[in-house]
């Protein structure tokens, strides 16, 4: 019974790591709004369309590298700084595009 | 391959192993009925025993056109899409964009269904098009696409469950080539028969290392379409058209901007799918006809090509609607030639594999297979792993379940659309669904029911004699022999036929155990190893 108990507890002991929610839900978040700010951006090429298109077709690309990198960091507290700074300056572009700042 | 730290091998493999054990079978479904769907156009073919030999395309059809056009409101003149559906009906389109209940952009209108001989309407529905009835013909195609796409789960939760598998398939994929040690040698890796453990893991090296370039492209090409609509369009259209998603379509499509509502006669089909034929535009005939603005000024034909010699994209051409004046090559996205519309086009060249005709969606079906067989190896792995506890060997059941029980499923489906499309084409829908059920309700019962060491073999047996009894059902249903269906050029319908009938022995031939007797005979005992983790 304690052994049951701490193999369950051994299993979910990702919920308390800080590299399990960067590699997990931060990880998401990351990748989208590095895909919103890549629009704003990218340039638009010769129909004006690749700042709009290559974001959404990347994006599958962007999130493995996030959460690969999220992985393989040996230290979790640079990766959580890397994913802070990086947040702040794509999330406050797209925030400023939002807002109206940018036009 | 690539050198890591014990502990970061520690971490690459627990991710390997928990997101293959808790996605893995839906994994499995995504990826089995995506190799189907790689032939879907055949499978559709065979399905209605081939389809009529008319093209639509070749005949004159102004005529037919006006008539129709008369019969429904002009608001629904604003779009016209004309193809030829699976078993040769000409199916005409007049629809509008408009909201729906949901408050969602959606196409409303009418549309005919015509005989391709003698261009009689067959059925008119009128609505919103997801609304309409089924096209009875093509309901068996519509079936496996749509459980490829989204499992049959309502939008757009289905496009966000195949996307997120995408990604778990992704990291797998990752996480196996960089924990790989030996990726080249291992291709030629001859699977150990000293015990199940390591003969499990050989296989599932061998196989994971043939498709692990394959797993990677298609896990990318597969999140993107899934991802595209759901999170994409909506996060670019908040950015960069606030929120307006219809804008953001617009423009990505490359609608033209300005307008003529002024009426004015349009010139006809007849004229402009003579012009596309010609070697100097298309040089063949299109698959897909769309009218924009009907009886308009601005009226305009896009007519859409499949895949030749030349190309292994997909070709557009625009066409002046009041002059028949050839406009140019459309592109798929955006008004001109750019980098993002051939990004876009080569995506779906590589997930569905058209690049060379039939050789290349072969090719991709054997890698799609492939990638189902490392699944369910990895899985197998998982759970002789943890041979002494109860609970994983009765969930290691699942793996035969869903393994076996998906193509049983989908074989049980296709009966049920055999029978009913021959007798009572319009109960196409209950019939295919319900096959569907009974696949899926007899695979848990053997799954359930049969003891652990019969299970693989009970499965192997009824999959085997269920493919096997499809051909049979064809032609019985359909009344058109082989002979017949080769003798009236339906090459696709003798094809599936035999490959049926092939594939149907060769899973017999499996539970017979007559392959795994061959291989102990010819492997030298080998002495068992110690398991090494990776």
């Amino acid at each position: 019974m304690v052994e049951n108990k701490q193999s369950i507890k051994n299993n979910f002991r990702y919920l308390w790591s800080l590299r399990f929610w960067l590699a997990g839900p931060f990880g998401l978040i990351a990748a989208i709004v590095i895909m919103a700010s890549m629009s704003l951006w990218l340039p638009g090429g010769r129909a004006n369309i690749d700042h709009l298109v290559i974001p959404v077709l990347l994006f599958p690309l962007i999130w493995s590298v996030v959460f690969f990198y999220a992985i393989l960091e040996s230290k979790v507290g640079r990766a959580a700084l890397v994913f802070a700074v990086t947040m702040l300056i794509n999330g406050g572009l797209v925030a400023a595009s939002i807002m109206g700042w940018l036009a | 391959m690539i050198r890591v730290s014990k502990e970061k091998t520690r971490r690459l493999l627990d991710i390997h192993g928990w997101s293959g054990v808790l996605l893995g079978l839906a994994l499995y479904v995504v990826v089995f009925t995506g190799a189907v769907v790689v032939l879907i156009h055949e499978i559709g073919e065979w399905s209605v025993s081939g389809h009529s030999s008319v093209n639509v395309f070749d005949e004159e059809i102004d005529t037919t056109l006006e008539t129709l056009a008369a019969d429904v409101d002009p608001q629904y003149h604003e779009d016209v899409s004309l193809w030829q559906g699976t078993s040769g009906q000409l199916i005409v389109f007049f629809h509008k964009h408009t909201k729906n209940d949901e408050g969602k952009f959606a196409e409303k209108g009418v549309r005919f269904i015509l005989d391709p001989e003698t261009m009689t309407v067959v059925n008119r529905e009128e609505g919103f098009q997801d609304d309409l009835p089924e096209i009875a013909s093509g309901f068996l195609e519509r079936f496996f696409l749509d459980l490829h796409i989204r499992l049959h789960a309502p939008n757009p939760i289905g496009l966000y469950l195949t996307g997120l598998l995408g990604l778990i398939l992704l990291i797998s994929a990752i996480s196996g080539f960089i924990l790989h040690r030996h990726l080249i040698k291992d291709i030629f890796l001859s699977p150990r028969l000293s015990s199940r453990l390591l003969n499990t893991r050989d296989r599932h090296n061998l196989a994971g290392t043939w498709g692990i370039i394959f797993s990677i492209l298609l896990a990318f090409t597969g999140a993107f379409f899934s991802f595209a609509s759901t999170i994409g369009l909506p996060v670019i259209a908040i950015t960069a058209f606030g929120g307006d998603q219809q804008k953001a379509i617009e423009t990505v499509i490359g609608v033209p901007e300005k307008e003529d509502p002024t009426p004015a006669k349009f010139v006809g089909l007849d004229t402009i799918l003579k012009q596309v034929k010609q070697e100097n535009i298309a040089g063949s005939q299109p698959f897909f006809v769309v009218i924009t603005h009907l009886g308009r000024a601005d009226a305009q034909v896009l007519t859409t090509h499949d895949t030749n010699e030349d190309t292994m994209f997909f070709k557009q051409y625009q066409f002046s609607g009041t002059s028949g004046e050839f406009l140019g090559e459309k592109t798929r996205l955006g008004t001109e030639p750019s980098l993002s519309n051939t990004l876009n086009a080569l995506m779906g060249v590589l997930h569905f594999g058209w690049f060379a005709g039939l050789l290349s969606k072969i090719i991709w079906v054997l890698l799609g297979l492939s990638v189902c067989y490392v699944t369910l190896t990895g899985l197998q792995l998982w759970v002789q792993r943890r041979e002494q506890s109860s609970l994983w060997q009765f969930l290691s059941r699942f793996i035969s379940i869903i393994g076996y029980g998906t193509p049983l499923a989908m074989s049980t489906a296709t009966i049920g659309f055999l029978i009913s499309y021959a007798n009572y084409p319009e109960q196409v829908t209950e019939w295919t669904i319900n096959g569907f059920f009974i696949g899926t309700l007899a695979s848990f019962a053997i799954g359930l029911l049969i003891k652990r060491a019969q299970l693989n073999v009970s499965f192997q047996y009824v999959l085997g004699l269920i493919v096997l009894s499809l051909p049979l059902v064809r032609i019985v249903s359909s009344e058109q022999s082989l002979l017949e269906s080769f003798t009236q050029g339906h090459a696709n319908v003798v094809g599936m036929d035999l490959l049926l009938m092939l594939t149907g022995v060769l899973i017999l031939l499996v539970s017979t155990g007559v392959f795994q007797q061959q291989l102990r005979a010819k492997s030298k005992p080998q002495k068992i190893e110690e398991v090494e983790i990776a």
